[in-house]
């Protein structure tokens, strides 16, 4: 038996049990989450995604199942003049897009010019900067290890926008609540994987437990590196110095910078503590020169 | 093969135009000869003008949502937590002398605290979910412990503004219960209150630093900044309104808080464009240059501190001045709470700005 909540195609949360889970784990750890469940309920692994780029096609066939699969709006008809993406960004009404990089000035490793292309999506961060600071403890862990925004509790407030350092959150013009990737959590309570990942025709983007994966995309960069494509590298795959691992990671074949991604993304919470030791010092240290000053008025008034 | 031959007859032709590029360590490729002039189906890839990878000057990050509501909301509150502060320590510190600058101060903080939930309901996405913020005691995100530390103030700050009230239209209370409640409620402001208007000064500051905007991005200079603003802006407040009344015997406390935290805000103000650098662009060279250097700089630092350098000189002028001074002092902190929201989303929307803050090297 699993802690399963009912959910309905858009991704809202039904059931009392699983409410009051995420309500009182508003602020766990991920793998304070995953640790509980496994004592409750069968072991779950995290799951996450692997977007191998060498194989991506730029079909969109994601994008499409995503915006179908989530009933999400259309972002209008605009042409960019940006290669074939329109779309530009993830957004609130958009949680995968494909970045395209047409390189041509470059003589490729096999001596030719070469196109990059990315589906992008929520990262699914371990220690995610939006989870962090959500005030109404909307955006939780659910037991499948994935970031995701309860959107009956989310009231607006824009914070987790800020926090992003991969700008993917947007706050609805039209509900005006925060809006993100929710890795298809309806589907995988179902057991099915997630629309962009069933619809992907060339599986490019790959789903499962994310250890897995991870041994599956390191193969990989070894076979396209004994290939003489020594430019393939995974993104998000390890913990960097500053950042957590991502769930959903990249094999990439440049710059982060290149495919829109930072190059070091950063955790908003780093040194929070400190700032809030020196701002706190700051004002007590201005009420204590009042009080000294309050002290002296009176003292000379009595002297 | 035809296509073959063809290709191998653009490589010989790049060859000898000496376009042929380089490879560093990571794979990343950047033309040999970069000014030379190229064709235009190789000036395709996107790059910044550096020859750094950029991805079509698209930006990385979202802008933050936050507007007047929030500007105001940021003003408000630090004028309220000062004047509160400076009230219950003119209480606890003066002897008795200084009963109308904790009046002033009271008055002050509950006016200027009264709009600050609506700000705030207002700026939500779905305001009638504001009640959300106090779902969960979340500590580690400022805008929740803000939530909370704003209820606790506006609950002790209001049994403080009571009392006051109280005081003021009763006198001094008589009877046993009349007197414990008084001192009850005194205590417990003093007590209670006192720290969460030091926290309250300056939390905004941290929560504006708490995030990925890269004109906020973990600057530690904000928090201090905001908190000093706070402090010299209520004492200028509860000045205009004891001046307003008369009164210039014992506004020398205040004074003194004000000038030392002109000085503060001097200090805190540079740490911060100091340690933003090229990221403060749109506060230091942008759209908020003049709220910056004429408002925060010109009207809140410079010309206060000349009006009450002159107000000392010239005693007959002396009265005007420094009511001038103390509106000025609230201006250029009006103008910092609005430059400093503004120019977040003008910041986030930089694709430069984005790319220099998520370099490794920073």
């Amino acid at each position: 038996m699993t802690l399963m909540t009912t959910h309905n195609g858009r991704g809202e949360s039904g059931g009392v049990v699983g409410k009051a889970i995420r309500n009182v784990f508003a602020r766990a750890e991920p793998g304070e989450v995953m640790r509980i469940q496994e004592r409750a309920a069968d072991s779950q692994p995290r799951m996450g995604f692997f977007t191998d780029t060498t194989v991506c096609i730029g079909c969109k066939a994601c994008e499409v199942a995503c915006k179908q699969w989530n009933q999400l709006p259309s972002d209008g008809i605009k042409f960019t003049g940006n290669s074939y993406d329109n779309t530009s960004h993830l957004s609130e009404t958009t949680w995968r897009h494909v970045a395209f990089v047409e390189q041509m000035d470059r003589q490729g490793i096999h001596g030719k010019d070469r196109w990059l292309m990315m589906s992008d999506v929520c990262k699914h961060c371990d220690d995610a900067p939006c989870e962090n600071a959500c005030p109404t403890g909307a955006l939780v862990y659910n037991e499948f290890g994935n970031v995701y925004v309860q959107p009956d509790i989310c009231n607006g407030c824009g914070y987790c926008v800020t926090a992003c350092p991969f700008g993917v959150l947007g706050r609805s013009e039209v509900d005006g609540h925060a809006h993100k990737c929710t890795l298809c959590f309806d589907r995988q309570t179902m057991g099915m994987e997630p629309a962009c990942a069933k619809a992907c025709p060339t599986d490019s983007i790959q789903f499962g437990p994310i250890e897995e994966l991870r041994a599956k995309a390191r193969k990989r960069v070894e076979e396209l590196h004994a290939r003489g494509e020594t430019d393939a590298w995974l993104y998000g795959a390890d913990e960097t110095e500053e950042y957590s691992r991502l769930n959903a990671f990249f094999l990439l074949k440049d710059h982060p910078h290149a495919y829109n991604l930072p190059e070091q993304p950063r955790r908003a919470k780093k040194g929070m503590a400190m700032r809030y030791l020196f701002s706190l010092a700051a004002t007590a240290a201005l009420a204590a020169i009042s009080a000294v000053a309050f002290m002296e008025g009176s003292r000379s008034q009595n002297a | 093969m035809p296509e073959e031959i063809v290709l191998e007859q653009i490589r010989r032709t790049q060859e000898k135009e000496g376009l042929r590029p380089h490879e560093n360590a990571r794979g990343v490729v950047v033309p040999k000869t970069t000014g030379q002039p190229v064709s235009e189906v190789q000036a395709l890839t996107k790059r910044d003008g550096s020859g750094a990878p950029a991805y079509y000057d698209v930006p990385m990050l979202k802008p933050p949502v936050w507007k007047w509501e929030i500007a105001n909301y940021f003003f408000l509150e630090g004028v309220s937590a000062g004047a509160f502060l400076l009230a219950r320590l003119a209480e606890r510190f003066g002897g008795g002398r200084y009963r109308d600058v904790t009046r002033a101060g009271t008055i002050v903080a509950a006016a200027t605290f009264a709009p600050c939930p609506a700000l705030l309901i207002k700026d939500l996405g779905d305001p009638k979910r504001f009640h959300y913020m106090l779902r969960v005691f979340k500590p580690g995100s400022p805008m929740n412990l803000g939530a909370w530390t704003l209820t606790g103030y506006g609950a002790f700050m209001s049994a403080a503004a009571f009392r006051e009230w109280y005081r003021n239209a009763a006198g001094e209370p008589e009877g046993r219960l009349a007197k414990a409640a008084d001192s009850t409620i005194g205590i417990a402001s003093d007590a209670i209150g006192i720290p969460l208007a030091i926290l309250l000064a300056g939390y905004t500051g941290v929560l504006l630093s708490t995030s990925n905007t890269p004109l906020w991005a973990r600057n530690p200079w904000i928090g201090p900044l905001f908190g000093v603003s706070a402090m010299s802006t209520g004492a200028a407040a509860t000045r205009l309104l004891l001046r307003s009344k008369h009164r210039n015997v014992t506004e020398k406390p205040l004074e003194r808080v004000e000038s030392v935290g002109r000085m503060a805000e001097a200090a805190t103000l540079a740490g911060y464009l100091a340690s933003a650098g090229t990221l403060a662009a749109p506060l230091t060279k942008g759209r908020y240059a003049a709220h910056l250097w004429g408002g925060v700089v010109g009207a809140g630092l410079v010309a206060s501190t000349v009006a009450e350098t002159v107000a000392k000189r010239y005693k007959k002028a002396s009265p005007f001045l420094k009511l001038a001074g103390a509106a000025l002092t609230l201006v250029g902190a009006y103008a910092l709470k609005w430059a400093m929201v503004h120019a977040g989303p003008p910041s986030a929307k930089d694709p430069k700005a984005n790319r220099e803050m998520s370099r490794a090297s920073r």
